[in-house]
Parts: structure tokens; C-alpha cells; sequence
């Protein structure tokens, strides 16, 4: 017998060989890959080698079973129902066994013979159902089949009880066609009462070659594996036939057919213990064999489990209903089979177009779907071949199942070529060490689930290009690793962008940098310089004063006058330096806001610029304001300037009026607040000019001053985020407004 | 009483130094001031080391007048001397500013002055520090001549 011949022919057998046939696969990555998934425009994908090299590393997961879970639980119920004929078998066999073994005389003897079966036959069905029993328990995990080689210590003790109940039979067979009574079968009926050999006969010609028949199946199935199944079913059958056709005749005649010594005689009991054993051998692997005809998925085995039981059993009845309608005269013999044939004819005929009708149904929801499935896939291979993405699909050996259009144009590899080879054949060797070593890496983890791969690390560096390589283990429902899929993503531009924003930012600190660097230097440039001014100045200041008062008595009126010139020009330089320092300061000193009483700052600004009122008619009116959120020391610095220019352009006033005061608009706007003064005012064309260091709108003989003070105030509003400006009338007077936003 | 060093005036600015020594000569004071030119003289004197090593007898100043900016060591690293050492923790340190500019005396004040004068040296502005730090006896004793 040859492999191919037997395990050829099993669609869905879970194992497998090593040989990698393409039959042998174990069902779900099968049904998964071979409709040509990624067939198409993408490419050639090959499930053989795909599912071979699965097999291969998956030698220690369960075999994939056929996907639908209703479909697992049918299976599941087969060996299910083999479990339970064969435990029933088993029982029956040990009470015989122990009816014989006590020798009750009312149920042994010449009489019950016929019903009763005999000893040897009892042994030989224990031991082939204590087999069969210790198969359906054996897990179905796919070993390799050895030669006359037991895989394991159960298939030995499975093997050696199929041997023993065979053993029993050819010695049975031996002594009767030889006819020596070797006494085997008194072995056990003699240890009982009934000790008188003459009376008991030993089992039936029917009965030991069914228990012949059936232990050797058995051994051989230990023995062989999977292979040998399709023979076993085969032999399981035959008996099977046998068992019936013995009750049969038991049910049609009792009395002139069935007689121990006739072809067909054999006991009640062991006709029905042996039946159920055959079922338990043909239902215990569903999928092997040929079994898988009718346990299997297809159309043809829904179609077989649906017309064989009526065979089976249908025909039988018809037969019995015939012989008792002739037995009692109710028909004769030719009407009888006439009938008999009639009814045979259609209810065979009705149960084949009934289960045709259903299996027209399910073709044509499995076109449906199937046409779904097309659809589905087309739209997935048309992604794949489309993308941009750099796609592949490596089997778990490494070797490239798929390759889409953008791999080829990217690595420059031919997909013929590429198809069925690994990295290391396809690309070179370095970003196929890169490649690999991340596979590896992820396959290590399985079930981690995706790696993401920079691909300037990785695979890129060649050329300018940049890509993002996504790696990840594919999976079976079941679990079971059948491959790793990579894309990879063009990140080049993006990456440049962002290489391009780096740069941009990098230069931006420098030069925020640099600004900064200045900035201080240039702080502390005029603080240094504002001090280094000071020191000579205050030589300046300090020994002209003195020899102004030392040489009071001395001086002519005209070098007393210099001399005055001399100190006032120190004390205007003094106040330049400090109105330098300040300007400088306003820009750099950290605002330290608060909510300000703006009545009160005004107020005691005002009352510090005394000084300014010695000597003239002022009249100052501070009219309530609204508080202010500021840094209290500029906005002092704001009244400051303000009033002190107000006190300066009015001088010429026999009666100065000053007001500060604020206007709040209805509609929730800021505050503006002002100072206002009657005095010189100014050409409003020139109103620009007003905010400008050291710009001027007097001359400095008529209105001393650095022209720093109003250019100071603005940058501290500005700090603020608030702004000044002004109205003037020449000769009617200025209003200064600022507001602090 | 005073007595000679009661006042020590530290700073390197002739200008300063003779502006300074003339505002208290015109109250007969400067007899009472000791001048050292940079930090490093400041503390030798302070502290009795190097060419003051022989100040025996002579009595630590009763108030320093300390230009902050001075070369060699800094008039910041002077002050924080005197205020390290047990003798001179004591003694009265006026800071001066080469200006009344808020930035120049708040970060003489940090280093922990006890009190401001902005230069030159007038001797209002001094008989004012003088005041404020209890040390009346600069006044009483020598009352302000004209």
C-alpha cells in the first residue's frame, strides 16, 4: 500500500507528513491560502511551500482542524459516539465474561447458546474495545509514522491488545481447520460448572473471523498510524457488514437460517458486540481514511451522511415487513418482492433528490459567499499591489510568499526570483541582515505586535530615501505562526522636513541666541559705561563746586558764570546717564505686576515734584482713578515723566493747571488714562517724533531735558502691552493719554 | 571717641578719594579716616597681615565706607570676609553706589550693607548713614563746623 493512495484522499486529515505533500496540509492554512489569496496581481504565492514549512515548525501545536466551530463539534461527536459504542461493547463483553466466568447454569447452556456468546469471543471484544477506547483518548497529536515502530508506550499496549484479540481468533481458526482441539476454547468456559466440553461448542466461524479480523485492524492501526487507517475502516466495515447481516437474518428467521454452523451463524451478542466496535474503529478517527468520505466537510459526505443510515437500515425494514406480510399470508413471494423492490426504488430515490435539494441549497449560499470572498480579496489585492508601501510576506522559514509592485521597484528585485527564496537570495546582504534580525526578533516574541523599524537604522542608508518598517507575526486563528508580513513606508520627505525644521530650528536658538548675547552685552556695555561716565563727572562736578566755593571772594563775575557752566553741564550729563540707564533698564527688568491703586501712585509722584512748584501758581488737580493690573515702579516712572514734562512746558503760565484724570468707556474697553497741562503744547505734524530717543520738539535753552523720558514711557506701556499718544494745541496745551491694555 | 582709623574708606578712585577726604576735612574729620586703595589692602589692614602685619594697639575701624567695584579682590568679596570673621562681623559697612539707581543699591543691600552712600561723598549724606546706624557719636563728638 502506498501513502498517496490512502492518505490522499484526506481533504482535511490533520496530520501531516514531512514529505510536505500539498494534500497533507493541515486544513485551515490550506483553506486560507489556497484559493490563491494573494494571488493575482500581487504575486505568485504558493501555498505548498508556505504550508509545508508551517508544518514543519508548528511540530508541536495542535494540527489545524477544519474552521467552523459547528464543524469541530460534529467531529468532535463522532469520536464521541466511538467512545461510548465501545464502552458499551466493553460492557457487554464483561458480563458476559462474568455470567461465564460464575457459570450461572439457567443462562449457560445448550439453550442460550444461541444467545449468549461464547467466552473467547466476550475476551477478544473486551480487549479490541479496551483498544479502541485507548485510541479515542489518545490525543490527536500528528506523530511521525514509523515502520513496525510504536511511537509511544500507549500505541505499544494499543498494538499488543489488538494482537492478543487477533491472537485468539487465528488459534481459534488454526484448531478448527486443522481439527485439533488445541482447547483453547474451553480455556475459559471449562473453569466454570458447566465443565462438560461436549456440551459446550466453541465460538462461531462468524465470530472468530470478526474478532480475527478486527484485533489485527487494530494492532496494524497502532502499529502504521494514520496511514493504515483507510485499511482499518475498510476491515471495521466488513465486520460491521457481518454483524448486521448475522441480525438480520437473526430478526428475518431465527429458525431455519440462523444456526451457529451456518455461514451466517453467530450469537445475538456477539453479532451486536462486534457491530459496535466496528463503529467505535470507523468513528474513532473521522478524518482519516476514507472515513473522511463521510465524517468530511464537503458536499459529498453531507450528502452520503444523509443517504447512507437509509440504506443501512430503510432496506432491512422494507425486507422485514415483507417476509412478515408473506409470512402470514397476506401476499405471496412474487407480489412480496415485487412490492419490496418498488419500495426500495422510492425511498432511495426520495432521500437522494431530498438531500440533492439541500446540497443545491448550500452550493448556492457557498457560491454567494464565495463570490463575497472574491470580492473581499480583490479589493485587499488591489490595496496591496496599489500601495506605495513597500509590502512582504515571508513564510516562517524567511523565504518571500509575497511581494508587491513597490518591494520590486524599491529593492530592484524581480518577483519571480524573489518568490520563494530568502533575504539573504534577494536582497543584499546588508539590509538583509537588517531585515532579519528584526524578523527574528519579532518572530522570537510571536505574539508582540508590531515593531516598528526607522528605516534609516535599518534597511535604508543606500540611497537618500528614509522608510518607516513595520514588522509582525501573522497568525492562525488557532494560534499557530504561519508568517511574518513587513511594510515599510516612505518617510523621506517627511523626514526631510523635519531635518529641515531641525536646521531651522538649530539656527533660531543661535541667532535668538546671539540677540540675546547682544542684548546682555550691550546692557551691560551701558551699565559699565554709564558708570564709567560717572566717575569722571563726579571729578568734574565734585572739584568745580569746590573751587567754586573756595574761590568765591576771587572769581570775576565772568569766570564764576563759566564755571557755572561747568557744573551745569555736569548735572545735565548726570541726568542723561541716568535717564540712559533707565531707558535701557525698562527694556530687560522683569514686570512685576499688581493691582495697582493709580490714585495714589499719581498723588505721591505729584508730591515728590515739589520742587517743581517753588516759585509758581500751580494748580494740580489728581481726579479719581480706576485701579490698574502693572508693575508699580514703571508705572510711577510713567507719572513721573509726564508730570515732570507737564511742570516744564507749562513754566511760562502766570497760572500752570495740570489735571490727571481717566476716561472709562461704557463698553468694557480699557482705561485711558491722561495728563493734561496748559502749557506751550506743540505742532501736532510733528507728534511722531514725540516717542523718539532723543528727538526734541524745543529747543534745549528754552526745555532742558535728555528727550529719553517719553521714549521711556512707551517702551514701559509697550512692556505693558498698552500704548501713549497725545493731542497738543500749540500755546492751549498737551494731553498725554496712555492706557495699559 | 574717635580716633584715628575710627573711619576706613575703601576705594581705588583718586578722584574720589580726594573729594571724599575734602567733604570731611571741611568738618575736621579726616584725620579720623584710613584709606586703603583695593580689597586685597582692605583686608590685610582688616585682618593685620602683609605691610599692616605690625597694627598692634590700634583698634578694628568703627564703620567701613566700601566702593563695591575695586581691583584685586572685590569690594563684594571684602564684605563677605568682614562679615565671616568673628573680629570684624560687627563693624558698620556703608556701600558706595555710583549712583542712586535702584539696581546699584539693592544689590548692595543683598550683600548685606548696612546702609548706602552714592558718591562723591557728601558729608550730609554721610552724617545720614551715620544716623541711621546708631552712630551718633560721629556727630556729637565733632559737630558740623562751617
Amino acid at each position: 500500500m502506498t501513502d498517496s493512495l490512502f492518505s490522499g484522499t484526506s481533504r482535511s486529515a490533520a496530520p501531516t507528513h514531512a514529505d510536505g505533500d500539498a494534500e497533507h496540509l493541515p486544513t485551515a492554512s490550506k483553506r486560507k491560502e489556497s484559493p490563491g489569496g494573494w494571488a493575482a496581481p500581487v504575486a505568485a504565492f504558493e501555498p505548498d511551500q508556505f504550508g509545508s514549512a508551517a508544518n514543519q515548525t508548528a511540530t508541536n501545536t495542535e494540527p489545524a482542524r477544519p474552521g467552523t466551530r459547528t464543524y469541530d463539534e460534529t467531529i468532535q461527536s463522532y469520536a464521541r459516539i466511538a467512545t461510548t459504542c465501545a464502552a458499551i461493547g466493553a460492557i457487554i463483553a464483561a458480563a458476559v465474561l462474568i455470567v461465564w466466568a460464575a457459570g450461572i447454569d439457567s443462562l449457560v447452556n445448550v439453550h442460550t447458546q444461541l444467545w449468549i456468546m461464547h467466552a473467547n469471543t466476550a475476551l477478544a471484544i473486551l480487549l479490541s474495545a479496551i483498544a479502541v477506547l485507548l485510541i479515542g483518548n489518545q490525543d490527536n497529536r500528528r506523530r511521525e509514522p514509523g515502520f513496525f515502530r510504536p511511537r509511544t508506550r500507549l500505541d505499544l499496549l494499543i498494538g499488543t491488545l489488538g494482537a492478543a484479540a487477533a491472537t485468539i481468533g487465528v488459534l481459534t481458526i488454526f484448531e478448527y481447520a486443522a481439527g485439533i482441539k488445541l482447547g483453547i476454547d474451553h480455556a475459559l468456559a471449562s473453569v466454570g460448572p458447566l465443565g462438560d466440553e461436549n456440551l459446550i461448542r466453541g465460538p462461531s466461524t462468524v465470530s472468530t473471523l470478526m474478532m480475527t479480523a478486527i484485533g489485527a485492524a487494530i494492532a496494524l492501526s497502532a502499529w502504521y498510524g494514520e496511514r493504515i487507517w483507510a485499511w482499518v475502516q475498510m476491515i471495521a466495515a466488513s465486520t460491521l457488514l457481518m454483524s448486521l447481516m448475522v441480525l438480520i437474518a437473526d430478526v428475518y428467521d431465527t429458525e431455519s437460517i440462523r444456526n451457529l454452523s451456518s455461514p451466517l451463524g453467530a450469537t445475538v451478542t456477539s453479532a451486536v458486540g462486534f457491530g459496535l466496535i466496528s463503529i467505535a474503529v470507523l468513528l474513532v478517527r473521522p478524518l482519516y481514511g476514507w472515513m473522511n468520505l463521510i465524517a468530511g466537510e464537503g458536499n459529498g459526505s453531507e450528502a452520503t451522511r444523509r443517504i447512507l443510515p437509509v440504506v443501512l437500515f430503510g432496506i432491512p425494514v422494507l425486507g422485514y415487513v415483507r417476509l412478515a406480510a408473506q409470512n402470514s399470508g397476506l401476499i405471496g413471494t412474487e407480489v412480496g418482492l415485487t412490492l419490496f423492490a418498488g419500495a426500495t426504488i422510492v425511498m432511495t430515490t426520495v432521500v437522494v433528490l431530498w438531500s440533492a435539494a439541500r446540497i443545491n441549497r448550500h452550493e448556492d449560499l457557498q457560491l454567494i459567499s464565495e463570490a463575497e470572498r472574491d470580492r473581499a480579496r480583490a479589493l485587499v489585492d488591489g490595496l496591496v499591489a496599489n500601495s506605495d508601501a513597500v509590502i512582504s510576506v515571508q513564510d516562517p522559514e524567511g523565504r518571500f510568499a509575497l511581494i508587491n509592485d513597490a518591494f520590486e521597484r524599491r529593492y530592484g528585485v524581480d518577483r519571480e526570483h524573489a518568490i520563494g527564496n530568502r533575504s539573504y537570495d534577494v536582497l543584499d546582504p546588508e539590509r538583509a541582515f537588517l531585515l532579519e534580525r528584526l524578523r527574528n526578533d519579532v518572530l522570537a516574541r510571536r505574539n508582540a505586535a508590531v515593531e516598528e523599524m526607522p528605516a534609516d537604522e535599518a534597511i535604508d542608508g543606500k540611497d537618500e530615501e528614509t522608510y518607516l518598517t513595520q514588522l509582525f507575526p501573522i497568525v492562525d486563528d488557532e494560534g499557530n505562526l504561519i508568517g511574518s508580513g513587513s511594510i515599510a513606508t516612505d518617510i523621506s520627505e517627511r523626514k526631510r522636513h523635519e531635518q529641515l525644521l531641525q536646521r531651522l530650528n538649530d539656527d533660531l536658538r543661535h541667532e535668538t541666541d546671539r540677540a540675546h548675547d547682544a542684548i546682555d552685552e550691550l546692557e551691560s556695555f551701558a551699565h559699565t559705561v554709564s558708570h564709567d561716565l560717572r566717575s569722571p563727572l563726579r571729578a568734574i562736578d565734585g572739584f568745580a563746586r569746590i573751587v567754586a566755593e573756595d574761590c568765591q571772594d576771587v572769581l570775576e563775575d565772568r569766570d564764576r558764570r563759566y564755571l557755572d557752566l561747568v557744573l551745569q553741564g555736569a548735572a545735565e550729563m548726570g541726568s542723561l546717564i541716568d535717564d540712559l540707564l533707565e531707558f535701557s533698564r525698562v527694556g530687560r527688568t522683569e514686570l512685576n505686576v499688581a493691582r495697582l491703586d493709580m490714585t495714589k501712585i499719581a498723588k505721591e509722584v505729584n508730591d515728590h515734584l515739589s520742587h517743581e512748584r517753588q516759585g509758581r501758581d500751580v494748580r494740580v488737580t489728581v481726579k479719581e482713578l480706576p485701579p490698574a493690573v502693572a508693575d508699580q515702579r514703571f508705572i510711577a516712572a510713567v507719572f513721573q515723566n509726564l508730570l515732570a514734562n507737564a511742570y516744564k512746558y507749562s513754566r511760562k503760565r502766570e497760572v500752570a493747571e495740570i489735571e490727571i484724570g481717566a476716561l472709562e468707556p461704557d463698553d468694557g474697553a480699557p482705561v485711558t488714562y491722561y495728563v493734561r497741562d496748559n502749557g506751550v503744547g506743540f505742532d501736532m505734524q510733528y507728534a511722531d517724533k514725540l516717542f523718539a530717543p532723543f528727538e526734541r520738539l524745543h529747543r534745549t535753552e528754552d526745555y532742558d531735558g535728555s528727550g529719553v523720558g517719553l521714549a521711556t514711557v512707551q517702551r514701559i506701556l509697550r512692556r505693558h502691552g498698552g500704548k501713549i499718544w497725545a493731542e497738543s494745541k500749540v500755546d492751549v496745551g498737551t494731553t498725554m493719554f496712555f492706557r495699559l491694555d | 571717641m574717635l580716633y584715628e582709623g575710627a573711619i576706613l574708606l575703601v576705594e581705588d578712585d583718586p578722584n574720589d578719594i580726594e573729594l571724599t577726604l575734602n567733604a570731611f576735612d571741611r568738618h575736621h574729620l579726616a584725620n579720623h579716616v584710613t584709606v586703603v586703595r583695593d580689597g586685597e589692602e582692605a583686608l590685610d589692614y582688616l585682618f593685620r597681615r602683609g605691610e599692616y602685619a605690625d597694627r598692634d594697639g590700634q583698634p578694628n575701624p568703627q564703620l567701613i565706607l566700601l566702593d563695591l567695584k575695586l581691583p584685586k579682590v572685590d569690594g563684594i568679596e571684602v564684605l563677605r570676609e568682614i562679615r565671616e570673621h568673628e573680629s570684624t562681623r560687627t563693624i558698620p559697612v556703608v556701600a558706595l553706589t555710583s549712583s542712586r539707581d535702584t539696581r546699584d543699591v539693592e544689590s548692595a543691600y543683598d550683600l548685606g550693607v548696612n546702609s548706602y552712600i552714592p558718591k562723591p561723598v557728601e558729608f550730609d549724606e554721610f552724617i545720614k548713614a551715620a544716623g541711621q546706624l546708631g552712630l551718633y557719636w560721629l556727630i556729637l563728638n565733632e559737630p558740623p563746623s562751617t
